[in-house]
């Protein structure tokens, strides 16, 4: 039977197909719709995953009624009908039974059955569930329990994002580029007027104020260009709540193993503290909302986790491969940047080598060059690709992290001065270590390598600025006519 | 004769009321200033 999960009419909509136990698909529907973060389901993507079959029932992430009351609550309206399932469905003419699962379980879900532990600790944060916004669950075998929750109004995601709107950016998406300002601002400047003004309890997360509609009024003597002081010390307040999280997780579990899930999840900079709580950390390389699309399956399927390898992350649209990785490293040494476009898309909010904008990482001006492509801001550094028996040559890790597969710990750089493109200002990356399992990328990195003394290429997402990654054949011709930089597949 | 016509155009009336507040609610809904939905 075909299975599917479907996390949409949110933000960042995604679907997974599982054919009778295993999971055989699962992407984001902004890569087919062509909107970043699309909110909804589009019909590229139902009609990819129709390919193999018409789903024989659903399993939704999220619990609509309890959603809708939450609404309610909010002062959001009643809006039953937009949280109609069956409605929204129909829009794509699917019509088959649908199960709900409750938001966080869907979450804790993918995390733990995909982390290969039979007991783990499993912490999620994000800015909402249905009401919960921050809970706490045991893991053993193939049972996960609900140890403690923290509910709506109360919300360390929220606060994140109300943060990133004051300061101008895009809530709900941008939380990124705050993370990414906060190196460049003095830590200490507001974190007090924070603490006095938005939180109540900070071991228990409670706030003085519902920041569910953000807090543009705060402090209006604060300007654009307070920004990344304004950014700093909303890392760090982060990074405060962040660590009693994980110290309230570790009193209510024995466990030594942690998986980490939610939205916060993708935090590279404060995940560096989980070694210092645990032995060993799991993060599912997709542990936002798109990632429940398969925990909601999962949480109703447990048994379901040993029929998939869930050892990478390449689950979406099949490009194909044509070029050779000989190809590929030529052209690399000869004109430092190409694009690599082919096999399954990643899914996941981050290129893993099949739709990456590769470069060599030495010299000064690949930073610049790259960027002429990307057009990110400038402050914002680029993550390197390396060897993953070399990662400890050339970065410190940080404690219980001896890799970072899917990009999702940032760690130092021992010699920033020759990797400038690669290295933020306080000498961190968002290293990807791309471990010895004989992939294509695995390949093209080895041989490079061998070519070149260098184990480590620049590696970034390709889209062009302001729409989703590359997907198909159609997106990577696109991108090489806007951009002028030869994609291979 | 005021009275009749007003009682003629009650549909009418019921349909502006309700239109009216089908426009305000789409427009409460794009001004929207929650930052999760």
């Amino acid at each position: 039977m075909i299975s599917w999960g479907i996390s949409a009419n949110s933000h960042d909509a995604a679907l997974a197909v599982f054919a009778d136990e295993k999971l055989v698909f699962a992407s984001h529907s902004e890569r087919y719709s062509g909107v970043k973060n699309d909110r909804d389901l589009c019909k590229g993507i139902v009609a990819d995953a129709k390919r193999f079959g018409n789903p024989g029932r659903i399993y939704w992430y999220e619990k609509p009624f309890k959603k809708t009351l939450r609404q309610l609550f909010a002062g959001q309206g009643w809006r039953r009908r937009d949280n109609d399932i069956e409605i929204y469905m129909a829009r794509y003419e699917i019509d088959a039974p649908i199960t709900y699962v409750d938001h966080h379980h869907s979450h804790a879900a993918v995390g733990y059955y995909t982390s290969g532990f039979d007991d783990a600790c499993v912490l999620v944060i994000d800015a909402i569930g249905e009401f919960e916004t921050m809970t706490i669950w045991q893991g053993k075998g193939t049972k996960l329990k609900k140890l403690w929750s923290r509910s709506y109004p109360h919300s360390v995601g929220l606060f994140y994002s109300a943060m990133t709107q004051r300061i101008g950016l895009k809530p709900n998406e941008d939380e990124y580029i705050t993370m990414g300002m906060a190196a460049y601002g003095a830590h200490r400047d507001y974190l007090h007027s924070m603490m006095n003004d938005f939180i109540k309890d900070s071991e228990e997360f409670k706030f003085k104020r519902n920041l569910h509609r953000g807090c543009q009024d705060w402090r209006p003597d604060l300007t654009i260009t307070d920004s990344f002081e304004i950014a700093a010390s909303t890392q760090l307040m982060y990074e405060i709540l962040f660590r009693n999280a994980l110290d309230k997780a570790k009193s209510l579990s024995n466990s030594k193993n942690l998986v980490l899930m939610g939205g916060c999840a993708l935090n590279c900079l404060a995940n560096r503290f989980t070694g210092s709580y645990f032995d060993k950390t799991w993060i599912y390389p997709n542990p936002g909302d798109a990632g429940s699309a398969i925990g909601a399956v999962l949480a109703e399927h447990p048994e379901w986790r040993d029929y998939t390898d869930w050892s990478n992350n390449f689950l979406g649209y099949d490009m194909g491969m044509r070029t050779s990785n000989k190809d590929i490293v030529t052209y690399l040494e000869e004109n430092k940047i190409c694009g690599v476009a082919r096999g399954k898309a990643e899914f996941g909010p981050r290129a893993l080598g099949n739709r990456s904008l590769l470069a060599d990482p030495r010299g000064n001006n690949i930073k610049d060059q790259v960027n002429a492509i990307k057009q990110r801001q400038e402050f914002r550094p680029f993550a390197p690709a390396i060897l993953e028996e070399l990662v400890h040559d050339y970065f410190d890790m940080p404690d219980g992290w001896d890799n970072s597969r899917y990009m999702q710990v940032v760690a130092s750089c021992r010699y920033p001065e020759l990797f400038p493109a690669i290295v933020h200002r306080d000498s961190t990356s968002r290293v990807q270590t791309v471990p010895n399992d004989g992939s294509p990328f695995r390949q093209l990195l080895e041989m490079w390598y061998a070519r070149t003394g260098c184990p480590m290429l620049l590696n970034t997402s390709l889209n062009i600025k302001g729409k989703p990654m590359v997907n198909n054949h159609a997106d990577a011709r696109n991108f090489e006519r806007h951009y002028g930089v030869k994609v291979f597949n | 004769m005021k009275k009749i016509i007003n009682f003629l155009l009650t549909p009418w009336h019921k349909w502006q009321a309700k239109r009216a507040f089908a426009k305000r609610l789409k427009e409460l809904r794009e001004r929207d200033p929650f930052i999760y939905k």
